[in-house]
């Protein structure tokens, strides 16, 4: 995928999550059940999401990098 | 001994740890005054990343955000939802700040948009918001560091001597070394604080309830309101939707925008540092997770604290916990505190002489360190008689230097990727957002749907700065053109692409 690509992606990704975690979005994923590792699903459901941004963060970058090498 | 003797003793060991770090890496930096603002453009990875975690977790994540959990449920959850919807963007703006920033010798965020759009007002008006917004927040810091000590000896060591010798200590390090000394104590700090929230996050429900899982079961039954967004407010009432989901959306408007936080990436060796951060920084934000859980261990506890702040002492003390350990708590507050208070101390006297005084009086740079100096001790001074005197409306007036800070945004953007901007949209934009932002601060009941009155701020100040940018015109176009090709990167030694001189400086301010 090129730069231009890939930042699109993100860029979207980082909409959907400022979405999701926000009125109303957030309303069919705001309970209590099922509980995941112990956490309330609210609580997971965000959680989630800050953890798939690092991934996220980190595709970012390697495509990044790879083509500021490729201008050199 | 006594058991509060030698929970003295630790923090008293911790203390002095600290000190010692922070002079240490003092000894390194150059007395310039870049050296003393921006660390001389030197941090690398490992410092950059604890600054911002450190930073970001004040005071606030170890008593007030166990205090919210506790008193508000899963309104909380609100702060775990901001922080990195906030950094991402830095990944790309960082960089670019950071290259007009070595370019034309910026040390603060004020200097980079006079840079690009010349106004004394507009500086002085920087300046002065920034300085207010900073008091409450030190404030809160310094009193939270009296209100650990106090609560974990028993009541031995008063919040004045407690409050006054932890800020004693950052004061001397602040000064002798500036910002040095600030990243090298946060990374030591910030170590400190992930190892003590995880394991007390851990250890707090299984000793009460016998597992995280059946803890948040037994919320469940007894006081579900609490595990389900938006949650509640101070008062018990529920929370509204709309309160909830501008207040993530201003955080993340505004959070960057801090000026300890922003020049930041006027310290970081290169850009490289800068990125690597901002994809680490999700990692740092997981650390919400024990510090809500140890919140929320206290819901179901018989007994409960004078105040929702105080649940992690509180619940800590009644734990029968060993000594070592309280002790150790007590160093992971202390570090949330001193971390946070000791980057806003430094960056509020930095953008009080860069902004506040050098654009109008000449300064030499020995004159110029020196009076940053006596600004960290006044406005720690001035912290200090706030901290001792309670007053409610310092959380109120926290809580709504967000909405100021926020305001910041959208001239930096301009600044950075606008060209058709000119000075008086954006001056006129900060004028206007910032006036509807207090209006709505003192009259909250207006505000529609409970919007936060920061987000209705920015309603007004971005049209405003459009149109206005639109009907005048750009005195010196060319002015800013060279900016945004800097920023771009173009002719930066850290960056790809040919050298070119622009203003005879050559690439690098050092």
């Amino acid at each position: 995928m090129s730069v231009r690509s890939v930042r699109l992606v993100a860029t979207i990704f980082f909409i959907a999550f400022a979405l999701a975690v926000t009125w109303p979005a957030m309303i069919p994923f705001n309970r209590i059940e099922p509980l995941v590792f112990g956490l309330p699903f609210s609580m997971f459901w965000i959680a989630c999401w800050v953890a798939v941004s690092f991934l996220v963060l980190v595709w970012v970058d390697r495509s990044e990098e790879r083509a500021r090498e490729a201008e050199d | 001994m006594a058991r509060w003797q030698m929970i003295t003793v630790i923090i008293a060991l911790y203390l002095v740890l600290t000190l010692g770090i922070g002079l240490r890496a003092g000894r390194k930096a150059s007395k310039s005054v870049t050296g003393y603002v921006a660390g001389d453009r030197s941090f690398g990875l490992l410092v950059m990343y604890f600054i911002f975690g450190a930073t970001m977790f004040s005071a606030f994540a170890f008593l007030g955000g166990p205090g919210w959990a506790y008193s508000r449920g899963a309104a909380a959850l609100y702060i775990l939802s901001y922080g990195i919807l906030g950094m991402a963007p830095w990944y790309w703006v960082g960089p670019r700040a950071a290259r007009v920033g070595r370019r034309f010798g910026y040390v603060t965020q004020a200097q980079l948009l006079v840079g690009r759009f010349p106004s004394r007002p507009l500086t002085a008006l920087m300046a002065a918001l920034t300085v207010l917004a900073f008091i409450p927040y030190i404030t809160l810091q310094m009193r939270g560091a009296g209100i650990v000590i106090n609560a974990v000896t028993d009541g031995h060591i008063p919040l004045w001597l407690g409050a006054g010798l932890a800020y004693g200590i950052v004061i001397v390090y602040v000064l002798s070394a500036g910002v040095a000394a600030v990243g090298w104590t946060n990374t030591f700090q910030g170590v400190v604080m992930l190892v003590i929230a995880w394991s007390l996050g851990i250890y707090l429900p299984m000793r009460l309830y016998g597992g995280v899982g059946s803890m948040f079961e037994q919320i469940a039954t007894q006081r579900p309101e609490l595990l389900t967004v938006p949650g509640l407010t101070a008062t018990g009432e529920p929370w509204t939707w709309g309160g909830y989901s501008t207040s993530i959306l201003i955080s993340a408007i505004g959070v960057a925008m801090w000026p300890h936080l922003f020049m930041k990436a006027f310290a970081a060796k290169d850009d490289r540092t800068i990125r690597r951060t901002v994809v680490l920084f999700p990692t740092f934000q997981l650390f919400l997770i024990p510090v809500f859980i140890i919140g929320f261990a206290g819901v179901l506890f018989p007994e409960s604290p004078d105040q929702a702040d105080f649940i992690l002492p509180f619940l800590i003390l009644r734990s029968e916990l060993p000594a070592l350990v309280v002790g150790l708590f007590c160093a992971g507050a202390l570090s949330a505190s001193m971390s946070t208070g000791d980057a806003l101390l430094h960056a509020s006297a930095s953008v009080a002489v860069e902004d506040g005084v050098r654009p109008f009086r000449t300064l030499t740079d020995r004159q110029q360190r020196s009076l940053m100096r006596w600004l960290v001790l006044a406005m720690g001074a001035v912290a200090y008689f706030f901290a001792l005197n309670d007053r409610v409306s310092l959380v109120v007036l926290l809580l709504s230097s967000y909405g100021i800070i926020a305001q910041f945004t959208p001239p930096l953007i301009s600044a950075l990727y606008w060209k058709r901007a000119t000075t008086p949209g954006i001056l006129s934009g900060l004028v206007a957002g910032s006036a509807v932002t207090l209006f709505f601060f003192f009259e909250g009941a207006a505000r529609p749907f409970d919007l936060h009155e920061g987000v209705l701020g920015l309603l007004v100040h971005i049209p405003v700065l459009v149109v206005v940018s639109l009907l005048t015109k750009d005195s010196a176009p060319e002015k800013a053109e060279a900016f945004l090709r800097a920023a771009k990167g173009d002719g930066d030694v850290y960056a790809a692409g040919p050298p070119e001189s622009l203003d005879g400086t050559g690439g690098s301010h050092s």
